[in-house]
């Protein structure tokens, strides 16, 4: 049974403080292999996807081994479809002239053209043009990433994808050059080495302008005693690799740190380690001309530094001082409480918040992680470990979706329609003026699902959003979560349109208001939910009718016997069952 | 007396008070489903003696010598500046002397206010507002999360306590029964209020409610609120936040039913700053004014790390200084009937090093500032003892005198009911020699009341 109210009311600390960390949803009968697929590895099932699943040969164990080896070779996935749709998107961008005549005005709806743009283009951006020019960058990657979720093929790619955004996470939001610079950082950084090696992918996000200005490293210089700018080096340590599980704060003889198991390497970090490293990092900079990296050696401190035990010598790399930040990288992606941290991590994502319940799997995976430390596809090794393990297929109910992942999961589930936006609309039904101020849906769907919390690039701080239910199971989560499938279809909150569910027509139905229930409890779930939600529902759709015959208008209040209260009615049991909460498990 | 649900819920419909009544236990109903304008008429009429706590968290690290200075000392005047860099310094220029009225403090230098804190300064000379400076965390971690989960969930060093301070307390004193006794004006609920699944999060009162299609949702037929009742009277993730979402969707319903208006207007003559600080106090003196019980609040105010280019003068820290000023300025003189009950605190995760960094800002520290405003604060004055920028934690950053549980438990003994401190602060023990702990600083109280702490 779960904690009510009062039973925790009258707990002590010692009992609450027992339970495990993530008090996520009861334990649930396990839903067919393929509903745990695609809800944990995919943003949710299309009608066909389970279906598709069941029919690959084999039993469960190579039907999902099939499925994952796919997956993980995305780009041996046809994704025309996607493509099509980023091909046929358009944000529409607005703005005044500017009073100075630099630019002209512009109200366009206009296609996604900055996803495969290069960094010097980008930074162009930054400092010129109107200011939604300036967030055009972050703007295309959001809808990119909204229409990826909806329609790729290459679901799981997505979800790492996701994964990666979040652990090494940058604000749009923060400054321009963040906002400008985002798609080089998606598309040759994050996407690029998702499923590639971490060593190589940790350089490359410190390298990036998105985190060299989000952390500040750009303008990490040595000058003086108090030296330069630890920002980065900080999370660099606390959350890019080791976690606060392995921060053991000040030493001042460091022959105390306690060790690995070979008794010399630290077991974790000081914040000693942090402030030389953040002193092997000065000079690490951006060039101001074209956005790109570039290691400036006259504001590199040079000196001795002494980072996770290792003493590093400007003297020792004199040909090439950017190496001793390289040489930290090296000791970083290669320790053991670095991979542990971040397959934790993984599994967290993949499989359940309570990772203290995860046997083996993560000892297998570090083993992994350290064998194949110089493999070009040693993270694509190390998911396969965590995907293919009993742990995966045994548990279920676990992790509650965040909005992102159940909005996506209903839009998927519905066959919804995401928005093209417009330049403008007609002021009304009776007036045909064009109004510019219309026509921008992707605007107002991100203006209303913004209030979730779970806003893809913008999360604060570094730590990326989130990944336990104890923090998305507010009463503000979940009442967004009820409302979005109706807001989502306004035209001023998004514009979705789902032929699926509005192009139903009463009259051409044969089907009892229990077997319309029923199918979209399979269409949606996949699964049967507890007998009490399934007959709530049936009794509203029903309203007052029979629920074994087909469904009828009422004959007074609220229906007054026509086709258009019995579809708003059918619209809201879909909603219904979209709010029950079993709907929100992973 | 102030409102509660079950006082509410006889007072409206009997559809509404059906559906708000899953968690309410036994209850009568009012027979007549006219009855929304019967408590439209009896809201106001009442007038809670309750507290109000309200936490405003300075998420990032606020720099406190920037914002509490001791400006004339020899040492901050070396550190915060560098010779050898082409950024402004970070010395506070133009501060607001103040006095600390506190022989205890033992300043070794003048302390002001950062000029953009004048509407603090002015709550200071009225005697509402209270500072407490070199305070903090009793634990080494310059780590921003590490830190704020110590403090949130109140257990210094031990970040896997499944539950908040506020949640402790709350579980201590039993909860209100009223319609709103905790929000968090925000999205998400803190870590403080961690496990406490009553916490009501929201953005807004005005927007609080159920959007669905107009036929099934409206005054005549709330169809779907009573099935969304039936879905969430079970257990499992979202029952208990659905259950509490429910009632608060279902009051707010009614009382737009009744005809009031949610969209907020401030008292004449007040005006908050532009941004989110403003619209989270902004939906906290809304839910005071309407009398629906609040009795702890959470406020997130972030910002504050400023490792880059900081502003001390005139720049991104000024502005930060003058929009929290302005912002907790105005909340306060919003609510002039309710000033009594007001216990605002006002903290950070950490104070930022003493000495400026390479790039024009400060890296993280150890001792920081707090800030207490209300009515029956003993204002006017800086708690805590100061000190010096001789002796400095680590060699490099502010010590910490005075343990920010002492802070806190003064106010849950002094102001929320809640003597058991050793309940909400597992491990608290009495301050003494080279130690921090609890001791009473008397920032809202004048005599020793009895408390509960761990020998």
């Amino acid at each position: 049974m779960a904690t009510t109210r009062r039973s925790f009311l009258t707990r002590t600390i010692a009992e609450t403080a027992a339970q495990p960390i993530a008090a996520a949803a009861v334990t649930a009968a396990l839903p067919p292999l393929a509903v745990i697929v695609y809800n944990r590895l995919a943003y949710g099932p299309r009608p066909n996807d389970i279906a598709a699943f069941n029919s690959r040969p084999g039993d469960d164990i190579a039907k999902l081994t099939a499925w994952v080896d796919e997956q993980l070779n995305p780009a041996s996935i046809v994704d025309a479809e996607c493509d099509a749709r980023l091909a046929a998107a358009r944000i529409k961008i607005r703005y005044d002239a500017d009073m100075n005549n630099k630019y002209p005005a512009v109200n366009e709806a206009r296609p996604l053209q900055l996803l495969n743009s290069n960094a010097a283009d980008l930074w162009q951006r930054v400092s010129n043009g109107a200011w939604p020019e300036r967030m055009r960058g972050f703007e295309e990657v959001r809808v990119a990433t909204w229409l990826r979720a909806r329609h790729s093929e290459r679901q799981l790619y997505e979800l790492l994808v996701d994964f990666w955004h979040n652990h090494f996470n940058v604000n749009a939001g923060a400054e321009a050059m963040i906002a400008s610079m985002l798609p080089v950082y998606d598309r040759a950084v994050i996407r690029t080495h998702a499923l590639g090696n971490f060593r190589v992918f940790l350089e490359e996000v410190a390298k990036s302008t998105v985190m060299m200005y989000y952390l500040d490293n750009y303008n990490n210089v040595a000058s003086g005693g108090e030296g330069g700018n630890e920002n980065y080096a900080r999370e660099l340590f606390e959350l890019h690799t080791f976690s606060t599980d392995n921060y053991f704060k000040f030493y001042d003889d460091r022959t105390q740190i306690p060790k690995l198991p070979d008794g010399v390497t630290p077991a974790g970090y000081i914040d000693g380690d942090v402030y030389e490293a953040a002193s092997c990092l000065t000079g690490w900079t951006i060039n101001k001309t074209n956005g790109n990296f570039v290691f400036d050696p006259n504001t590199h401190y040079n000196g001795t530094k002494e980072v996770l035990g290792r003493i590093i010598r400007t003297s020792d790399v004199k040909d090439n001082p950017q190496r001793e930040a390289q040489i930290v990288y090296d000791m970083l992606a290669n320790h053991p409480g670095v991979a542990r941290n971040i397959i934790g991590k993984l599994c967290r994502r993949l499989i359940s918040d309570d990772i203290s319940a995860m046997g083996d799997l993560i000892d297998e995976a570090v083993a992994v992680w350290i064998a194949q430390k110089d493999a070009p596809d040693q993270l694509r090794q190390v998911v396969r470990v965590i995907l293919l393990s009993a742990e995966f297929r045994a548990t279920w109910g676990k992790k509650v979706k965040r909005p992102f992942e159940a909005v996506m999961s209903y839009l998927r589930a519905t066959n919804a329609e995401l928005p093209i936006d417009v330049a403008s609309l007609p002021k009304s039904n009776t007036n045909p003026t064009p109004d510019p101020n219309k026509g921008g849906f992707w605007d107002g769907l991100f203006w209303t699902y913004g209030p979730t919390g779970h806003r893809l690039f913008e999360w604060p701080t570094p730590t990326g959003h989130p990944d336990l239910a104890t923090y998305w199971t507010s009463t503000n989560s979940t009442l967004r979560r009820w409302n979005l499938p109706y807001l989502l279809t306004q035209e001023w909150s998004g514009n979705v349109k789902m032929p699926d569910i509005t192009d139903w027509n009463p009259d051409a139905e044969t089907r009892t208001v229990t077997q319309i229930v029923d199918a979209w409890i399979e269409r949606l779930f996949g699964y049967a939910i507890p007998d009490a939600s399934r007959q709530a529902i049936i009794t509203f759709f029903a309203a007052g009718s029979s629920p074994i015959e087909r469904p009828k208008p009422t004959a007074k209040a609220p229906d007054w016997n026509n086709n258009d209260g019995l579809k708003q009615r059918y619209i809201s049991m879909i909603q219904l069952l979209v709010a029950t909460p079993g709907y929100h498990n992973r | 007396m102030t409102i509660s649900r079950r006082q509410f819920v006889a007072g409206c419909s009997t559809a509404i008070a059906a559906m708000a009544g899953g968690r309410l236990g036994q209850m009568v109903f009012a027979a007549d489903p006219q009855a929304e304008g019967t408590y439209h008429n009896y809201l106001p009429t009442m007038q809670s003696p309750e507290q109000i706590f309200i936490m405003v968290f300075l998420r990032g690290g606020c720099d406190a010598l920037s914002l509490l200075s001791p400006y004339d000392d020899p040492v901050y005047t070396q550190k915060r500046v560098n010779p050898q860099s082409s950024w402004d310094s970070l010395v506070l220029k133009s501060p607001i002397r103040i006095d600390p009225n506190n022989p205890d403090f033992n300043p070794t230098s003048s302390f002001g206010l950062h000029p953009s804190a004048a509407p603090l300064h002015e709550l200071y000379k009225a005697g509402k507002m209270a500072f407490v400076h070199a305070t903090g965390l009793n634990d080494d971690t310059r780590s921003h999360f590490d830190a704020m989960d110590y403090i949130e969930r109140g257990t210094p060093g031990n970040k896997l306590t499944n539950s908040g301070w506020l949640a402790r307390h709350i579980a201590a004193i039993g909860e209100s029964s009223a319609l709103l006794p905790t929000v968090s004006a925000g999205s998400a609920v803190p870590a403080s209020l961690l496990s406490f699944n009553d916490t009501v999060a929201m953005n807004d009162l005005n927007s609080y409610g159920l959007n669905a299609p107009w036929a099934y949702h409206n005054k005549d037929n709330q169809s779907m609120l009573a099935t969304l009742n039936t879905l969430y009277g079970s257990e499992g993730a979202f029952g208990e936040a659905g259950r509490r979402a429910l009632e608060v969707v279902n009051t707010i319903q009614s009382l737009k039913n009744g005809g009031t208006k949610l969209d907020y207007t401030p008292d004449a003559g007040i005006t908050y700053p532009n941004g989110g600080l403003s619209g989270s106090l902004k939906t906290l003196a809304q839910i005071i004014k309407l009398n629906l019980g609040l009795r702890i609040a959470t406020v997130d105010f972030g910002g504050w790390d400023t490792h880059d280019n900081q502003g001390t003068n005139g720049g991104y820290f000024s502005g930060q200084v003058d929009t929290l000023s302005r912002a907790l300025h105005a909340f306060y003189n919003d609510l002039p009937s309710h000033r009594d009950r007001l216990n605002i605190v006002v903290m950070s995760e950490f104070g930022r090093r003493l000495g400026m960094n390479g790039g024009g800002g400060t890296d993280h520290g150890h001792g920081g500032m707090m800030m207490v405003l209300g009515g029956k604060v003993n204002g006017g004055k800086i708690y805590g003892r100061w000190p010096g920028l001789l002796d400095l934690d680590q060699n490099q950053d502010l010590r910490i005198t005075t343990d920010y549980r002492a802070v806190l438990g003064e106010m849950l003994a002094y102001r929320m009911g809640n003597t058991k401190l050793n309940t909400v602060f597992p491990g608290l023990k009495a301050a003494s020699a080279g130690e921090l702990g609890y001791q009473r600083l008397g920032i809202v109280s004048n005599s020793d009341i009895a408390v509960s702490l761990d020998t």
